[in-house]
């Protein structure tokens, strides 16, 4: 075989196969730096291009928000992995952990053998996104901050885990179930409130937080609707002054009747003595998921309890 | 010898505490712009508006006014017995370990027992101050044939540094809302103040401080040097315990109070010294007075100058008080 090679005058067979075939490995090329064909691409909330070669087969889930949406787009079965905060639906809890909230376990998430892991901005460093990229783990970060960010985030999660209908099921009657409430409120007058997200010390959600919107959105008025800072630690002095009409509080700080005993002590506040004071389910309103129209529903009752007597 | 001392004291003590009661009146009457205090001055408490500001005042600004001058008091107290006791002008009054302690205890309170009152917190931060004070005796005792004052202050140090680790590790573990209120917490905070915390803290700062000044004398002769003192007469060991745990009983209390508000313990004690000298019978109750006013118009500026937000206390002693006393270090 190699004396043929040396022969001069004679195009040796092997340089012909590979003439041959150049072209063939051309096109290859080329498809392979379009993409393969049935691939799946969406830009994720950091700019990212996020591609699979094919719809998710295993996905690990670093915020409750996302494992959530995971569930109702009915992509339970490809959840592999979640996080210890994940408590909804309740099926979730048979999903293994791979960490705690914000603290994912690289180690656990490479041992579940993921090929997409869908994250918030909180859920993982941008740190550890570079490891699981670089790992050649595909990774979705999601940033949704309102609720006009909840439909094009689970339309982009529908199609990378190849349930486009559900999806657009999901957003079609997010979207149905928004307006509706939208119009209800639409000429109701807006009751002043204040949401405090933690009593000791008092911090209250401003109007650029995702509880701000929310607020917006059921048609209250925020008094720290104007400040800078999403949360901010508040002087009572200022909650006094503005006198709100209701006073929110996020129960994982203080439970039902606590909660109400604590803020008793402000004698000065109208809400106070007029019983307007409400826990709320901490869990409910601060996902940004579908279920958060839910809590917004919750909030509009709150705010315009004439409107919902004929039972909504 | 004797009256000049009494005379310098009263003198110093008239002034600051003329210093304090203006700091006070002020405290109370500044806060959201007017707030119809212009309306009580002109029309008395008659008025709606008039009501509301008195009910602002007397129900939220005095008593935080008050408990901000106890912790300043107790804790520039406490700063001077140390200084005095370990003859070491670094020496404040976390520096047996009584910040760590009782950030621990906080810490394991607000993190491990859940939402409980706010007594509960109050309470942990204490206990936690207790074995902190504890431990560093008890590793003090342990070396008796080496030089105490070297030993309390290395065992506070590792002590401290311990239940630094032990605080760190709850945070760690903890969820980014017990993490909010654990680092309001360190970082001093006030507006939890109501006229329980506040007469509790001020009976025990006021008595602390009393005992203390009663002795003002045995701490001049400590803070001379063990020798000497024990030459003079004086019960050194029984004197250090004494002082040692008065001093931590005053800055444990403030500590489970107003959370770990720095700076105080340290600077009011040098700039009283600096300015009226290093006689204990006239530090102490210029520090006492001193730290009051001081803390009480830090805790007035958390409250306004950022308004609606509040800024935690211990952040403006720290960015007034560092300032002032480079000056004061510099001009001497």
């Amino acid at each position: 075989m190699a004396n043929s090679v040396m022969n001069c005058g004679t195009i040796p067979s092997w340089f012909v196969f590979l003439l041959s075939i150049m072209p063939c490995m051309q096109l290859l090329a080329a498809t392979w730096a379009v993409g393969a064909p049935h691939e799946i691409c969406v830009t994720d909330d950091s700019s990212r291009q996020v591609c699979l070669p094919r719809a998710c087969q295993r996905v690990v889930s670093f915020a409750p928000s996302l494992t959530e949406i995971v569930f109702l787009l009915g992509a339970a079965d490809l959840l592999v992995g979640k996080t210890q905060r994940c408590n909804h639906p309740r099926e979730a809890s048979k999903i293994p952990d791979v960490g705690a909230y914000m603290k994912p376990d690289l180690e656990r998430v490479i041992g579940v053998r993921p090929d997409l892991v869908i994250t918030t901005n909180d859920g993982a460093r941008p740190e550890m996104v570079e490891r699981l990229s670089r790992l050649g783990i595909v990774v979705f970060v999601d940033d949704s901050r309102s609720l006009d960010h909840v439909g094009n985030l689970v339309e982009r999660l529908g199609r990378l885990l190849g349930r486009d209908s559900e999806a657009r099921g999901i957003v079609r009657d997010f979207e149905r179930r928004r307006n509706e409430l939208r119009r209800l409120v639409q000429g109701a007058s807006k009751p002043t409130v204040v949401f405090a997200v933690g009593s000791r010390p008092l911090v209250v959600a401003g109007g650029k937080s995702f509880i701000g919107s929310l607020i917006r959105e059921a048609g209250g008025t925020n008094i720290a609707e104007d400040e800078s800072i999403p949360f901010l630690r508040f002087s009572i002095e200022e909650v006094i002054r503005q006198d709100p009409d209701l006073v929110l509080v996020l129960d994982k700080e203080c439970h039902d009747e606590e909660c109400r005993a604590e803020w008793r002590r402000h004698e000065m506040l109208k809400a106070v003595r007029e019983g307007n004071v409400f826990p709320l389910d901490a869990d409910l309103m601060a996902r940004c998921t579908p279920r958060i129209i839910d809590g917004l529903e919750q909030l509009a009752r709150l705010f315009h309890p004439g409107l919902f007597t004929q039972g909504k | 010898m004797n009256l000049s001392a009494l005379w310098k004291t009263i003198f110093v003590s008239s002034g600051l505490l003329f210093v304090l009661i203006a700091v006070g009146l002020i405290s109370l009457l500044v806060g959201a712009t007017g707030f119809g205090v212009k309306r009580l001055l002109l029309e008395g408490a008659g008025s709606e508006e008039g009501r509301k500001a008195m009910t602002i005042m007397l129900s939220y600004r005095l008593p935080r006014m008050l408990l901000a001058a106890v912790a300043g008091a107790g804790l520039a107290s406490a700063g001077v017995v140390f200084q005095g006791v370990l003859r070491n002008p670094l020496a404040d009054p976390y520096i047996i370990g009584i910040a760590g302690g009782g950030s621990l205890g906080a810490v394991i309170s607000i993190a491990l027992l859940g939402p409980g009152r706010l007594l509960g917190t109050s309470l942990c931060a204490f206990l936690g101050s207790l074995l902190a004070v504890g431990l560093v005796y008890g590793l003090a005792a342990a070396r008796r044939s080496r030089g105490y004052i070297d030993t309390v202050i290395l065992a506070g140090v590792i002590v401290g540094a311990f239940m630094n680790a032990l605080m760190l590790l709850v945070i760690s573990l903890s969820g980014s809302h017990e993490i909010q209120r654990i680092l309001f917490w360190l970082m001093g905070d006030l507006s939890l103040s109501d006229y329980n915390k506040t007469v509790f803290a001020g009976l025990l700062v006021v008595v602390g401080w009393s005992v203390v000044y009663l002795n003002a004398n045995r701490l001049n002769l400590l803070a001379v040097g063990e020798d000497s003192a024990a030459y003079l007469g004086l019960n050194v060991a029984r004197a250090r315990f004494f002082f040692i745990t008065v001093a931590a009983a005053m800055t444990g209390t403030v500590v489970s109070v107003s959370g770990t508000v720095g700076f105080v313990g340290l600077v009011v004690p040098h700039t009283m010294r600096l300015l009226f000298g290093p006689d204990n019978r006239v530090l102490l109750p210029a520090a006492f007075l001193g730290g009051a006013a001081f803390l009480a118009a830090c805790d007035c500026v958390a409250r306004v100058v950022a308004y609606p937000v509040e800024l935690p206390v211990g952040v403006i002693t720290a960015l007034t008080g560092a300032p002032f006393f480079l000056y004061l270090l510099v001009r001497r």
